[in-house]
């Protein structure tokens, strides 16, 4: 029908103007691309996926994840609570512990510390003239050149922090430093400081400014600004990502060991280098069971902070 | 009143379980000095930060590609990694996010009221949606190394296993995430469809799945960067990412190409971040850039 | 043309949410192709005698029909055939902010779509899809919006996208809920007269909540006055007496000032 084809021409003319972002469209491709160039290129497919010698390895893996005393003979309680006590008593608790120590330590060096990364790395406090729209007075090129150097070099330093996994952090500075707690838990507090500096220095520059620039007005420092002002604000949030982050510190300090502090990690390794694949696997879940309550508590204590706010 | 003391006792308990911790982990700022090499050598890696290693620091074989190339390559092999691990995880995160969310069987966007719909509200739906919870707790709290090492012990070192070892923990996050999200999408469209006669499989991919989507997609990206980090970190294990480099130059003194390294996976999570920031904030204003 | 629309029929219907109720035994006849405006305060039931008619309230007591059908004794095949052919205009418009006009709007067919086929209308509409929903953006005269994000329209054209996509789901009776509430007078006619004239063109049985007497005496044949769940008149407007007219606008302003203010002032 003729209209009909008058129709088509104006939708056609209006798809051709539809408004969209040339950016989302290019980076989806460019997604797309790269998914399909990594399955392509990465050697994912090779014929010995499924060959008969791996498949034999798997069954005998899986045979040997049950108990030892177990293996081969009917399933006895009295004996499989017997080897599960004995790991626990012999390490698991121990292993547990320390794992969860770690995690707290480092979760609170990294807050700590990043709160004066945050000051820093915050634009609305980290300039010549902290909170106000327009400077007040004339301010030299020099002393603001000055300030965007510090927020940016913060910044820089920031990503480079939390660019750097936490066992890359946790190897180089095991062998620097020698083996003890320490190097285990920051390099946690590094890669976390990284990330808490981040997204505390968003909550800050988000705050709304009323209250703070007229503070700055009655001649505030920066500090007092920033004791008085910006963390009563800030800290319900901030104890948000606080615990959000405190639960990925728990997920990673059960693999850290592995480098050689004894710890959860640690136990693992020493399983898998014995073979002994049963207390291995027993090890893994006892670390996520320590997970799973990390996030419970964590959760808790969340839903606590935001119900009181 | 209540508020400012129940705040204060969150960060009373934090402070007394970080001293607690100290105590455990024997952590005292004395100890930190004494190590294997003490503060000489923390210095001397440290100072290589500043002079990262542009050639290699001893003779090569002939034939070996230059190490900034072999960096590259290295990066390279890293986003393979997590791009395959990432693209499996979101097929498992909308798989199980589907079924770990309530939105598909919840009772008000389900407008028949035939005695299959009751049985599933009433039987199946509960019990699918429960045992995802379960099978996604599992996945998301074993670390990704661990199944790493659980794999490793399985099959053997292979790279589809790497890829998955990444892939499970990221999509049984995702997949929380997912459910969340989309069963926090608000309804009011939703409710529109059912009354229209959509069913609420139409309901879901359609009503709230969408509207759910820039979020959704945020976050992908977010864990994407995740994902990246654990790739490399992989090469500890033996597979070609950047901690393979790091690792075997950091064991043979090459300090200077560590940092060489290190700058590498810097650069590319750096760019990850930045590309991922431009697209989150392409994604909700979209049509301000008119093409 | 009236023989398209639908007749619908209340018949001594009750509805209770717990202890509070909202209908209390209302019988009401609207015919097929007719205009009603149902006028009365806030939370005199209203909302939900329209919703009655698309089965997304069922009654507590009494029977609703649609053409004749109980909508009680109806299959859940033959129901979702009833919310098909029933168009719903929501005081809030609840559109999908952040898909284009022409995705929204396709959405109102769904209940005759398979999961498939609403995908493929979401995704990649075919060209006779398109033009359907061109030729339902021209009857409420925004056909240039088709492909614009929903959310970046001003209210008015997000409402004309709501009215068409109810158009759109082709119904026999279209249910308004308070269409003109947050907009200003002006806008109020054009609102009500486009509503007139769509329902005349297309033969659809009419009805529109109304908190505006005035407005409702202009455009509407026929106003069904509500006040706690009950039916005080069912008249032409030219029938109303004086003392039912001051009533119901007492009543209704009353409600208009209590939303805006508390009601101890002190002044």
């Amino acid at each position: 029908m003729d209209t009909d084809n008058s129709v088509n021409l104006a939708i056609e003319q209006l798809h051709r103007q539809r408004p969209r972002s040339r950016f989302v469209r290019y980076s989806v491709c460019l997604m797309l691309l790269v998914i399909a160039l990594s399955w392509l290129l990465g050697d994912f497919f090779t014929t010995d996926l499924f060959n008969g010698r791996r498949l034999q390895n798997l069954q005998r893996f899986l045979q040997e994840l049950i108990p030892y005393p177990l293996q081969g003979r009917a399933f006895d309680w009295a004996i499989a609570l017997d080897w599960l006590d004995k790991i626990l008593a012999d390490r698991g608790w121990q292993a547990l512990g320390t794992t969860l120590a770690i995690s707290v330590a480092a979760i609170v060096m990294a807050g700590c510390s990043s709160l004066v990364f945050t000051l820093l790395a915050a634009r609305t406090l980290s300039t010549t003239e902290p909170f106000l729209p327009a400077p007040l007075g004339k301010h030299s090129r020099f002393k603001q050149s000055a300030w965007w150097l510090v927020v940016a070099i913060t910044r820089l330093m920031l990503i480079f922090l939390r660019a750097i996994p936490e066992y890359v952090w946790a190897f180089l500075l095991l062998a620097v430093l020698g083996i003890s707690a320490w190097p285990i838990v920051l390099a946690l507090a590094l890669h976390n400081i990284g990330i808490l500096g981040k997204l505390s220095a968003e909550v800050v520059e988000n705050l709304p400014t009323a209250a703070l620039a007229s503070l700055r007005g009655l001649g505030a420092s920066r500090l007092q600004i920033a004791g008085a002002a910006i963390m009563p604000m800030a800290l319900p949030r901030l104890l948000m990502f606080f615990f959000y982050r405190w639960e990925t510190c728990v997920r990673e300090a059960t693999v850290l060991g592995m480098l050689g502090f004894v710890s959860l990690g640690f136990w693992i390794q020493d399983a898998r280098a014995r073979n002994v694949y049963d207390e291995m696997f027993l090890l893994i879940i006892l670390g996520a069971a320590l997970i799973m309550g990390g996030d419970l508590v964590s959760a808790i204590v969340r839903a606590l902070i935001r119900n009181n706010r | 009143m209540i508020r400012l003391s129940r705040r204060r006792w969150v960060i009373i308990t934090i402070l007394i379980a970080g001293l607690w911790s100290c105590v455990a982990l024997d952590l005292n700022p004395a100890g930190l000095a004494i190590g294997a090499g003490g503060l000489g050598l923390a210095g001397e890696f440290f100072t290589h930060a500043l002079h990262p290693a542009l050639q290699y620091e001893s003779a090569v074989p002939a034939g070996t590609i230059p190490i900034l190339l072999r960096s590259l390559q290295a990066a390279w092999w890293t986003l393979i990694f997590a791009t395959t691990a990432i693209s499996l995880a979101v097929a498992i995160g909308m798989l199980l996010g589907f079924t770990a969310s309530t939105a598909w069987w919840s009772e008000d966007l389900t407008a028949r009221d035939t005695t299959w719909r009751r049985i599933i509200t009433a039987y199946l739906a509960p019990a699918i949606y429960g045992s995802t919870r379960i099978l996604i707790n599992l996945m998301r709290s074993i670390h990704e190394l661990l199944w790493a090492v659980l794999l490793l012990a399985a099959f053997g070192i292979h790279h589809m296993g790497a890829a998955i070892a990444i892939a499970i923990p990221c999509g049984g996050t995702l997949a929380k995430i997912f459910a969340e999200m989309i069963d926090e999408t608000p309804r009011d469209a939703a409710l529109a469809m059912r009354d229209a006669g959509a069913t609420p499989l139409q309901i879901y991919f359609i009503g709230l799945l969408p509207r759910a989507l820039p979020d959704i997609a945020a976050y992908t990206l977010y864990r994407f960067e995740c994902a990246l980090r654990t790739s490399a970190v992989l090469g500890f294990f033996g597979f070609p990412t950047l901690g393979f480099y790091i690792a075997a130059s950091f064991e043979n003194l090459h300090y200077a190409e560590v940092w060489t390294y290190l700058y590498v996976l810097f650069g590319l999570v750096a760019l990850v971040d930045w590309w991922s920031g431009k697209l989150r904030r392409n994604m909700l204003l979209w049509t301000q850039t008119t093409a | 043309m009236a023989a398209n629309g639908a007749r619908l029929l209340l018949r001594n219907v009750s509805v209770r949410y717990g202890a509070l109720t909202a209908l209390d035994s209302v019988s009401l006849e609207v015919q097929a192709g007719e205009a009603i405006a149902l006028v009365g305060p806030s939370g005199a039931g209203k909302t939900t005698l329209l919703k009655l008619f698309n089965g997304a309230v069922r009654p507590s007591t009494g029977e609703v029909s649609v053409d004749g059908r109980i909508l009680a004794a109806l299959s859940p095949a033959e129901l979702q055939q009833v919310r098909a052919d029933t168009g719903f205009i929501y005081q809030d418009l609840n559109l999908i902010p952040n898909l284009r006009v022409i995705q929204n709007i396709v959405t109102g067919r769904f209940g005759r779509r398979s999961l498939f086929g609403s995908a493929v209308d979401v995704l990649l509409p075919s060209r006779s899809t398109a033009r359907a929903v061109y030729r339902v953006l021209e009857q409420v005269g925004i056909e240039e919006k088709l492909y614009l994000r929903t959310d970046m329209l001003s209210g008015g054209q997000q409402q004309r996208v709501a009215i068409a996509r109810a158009l759109y789901q082709q119904p026999r009776a279209l249910l308004c809920d308070e269409p003109v509430a947050s907009v200003d007078p002006l806008r109020a006619r054009a609102v009500l007269a486009l509503l007139k004239k769509l329902s005349e063109d297309n033969g659809l049985t009419l009805c529109v909540s109304l908190h505006h007497l005035e407005l409702a005496k202009e455009f509407f044949p026929r106003l069904v006055a509500v006040r706690n769940g009950r039916i005080l008149f069912d008249k032409k407007p030219d029938a109303i007496t004086d003392q039912e007219y001051t009533e119901i606008y007492r009543l209704t302003h009353a409600a208009e000032n209590n939303n805006g203010e508390p009601e101890n002032t002190h002044q």
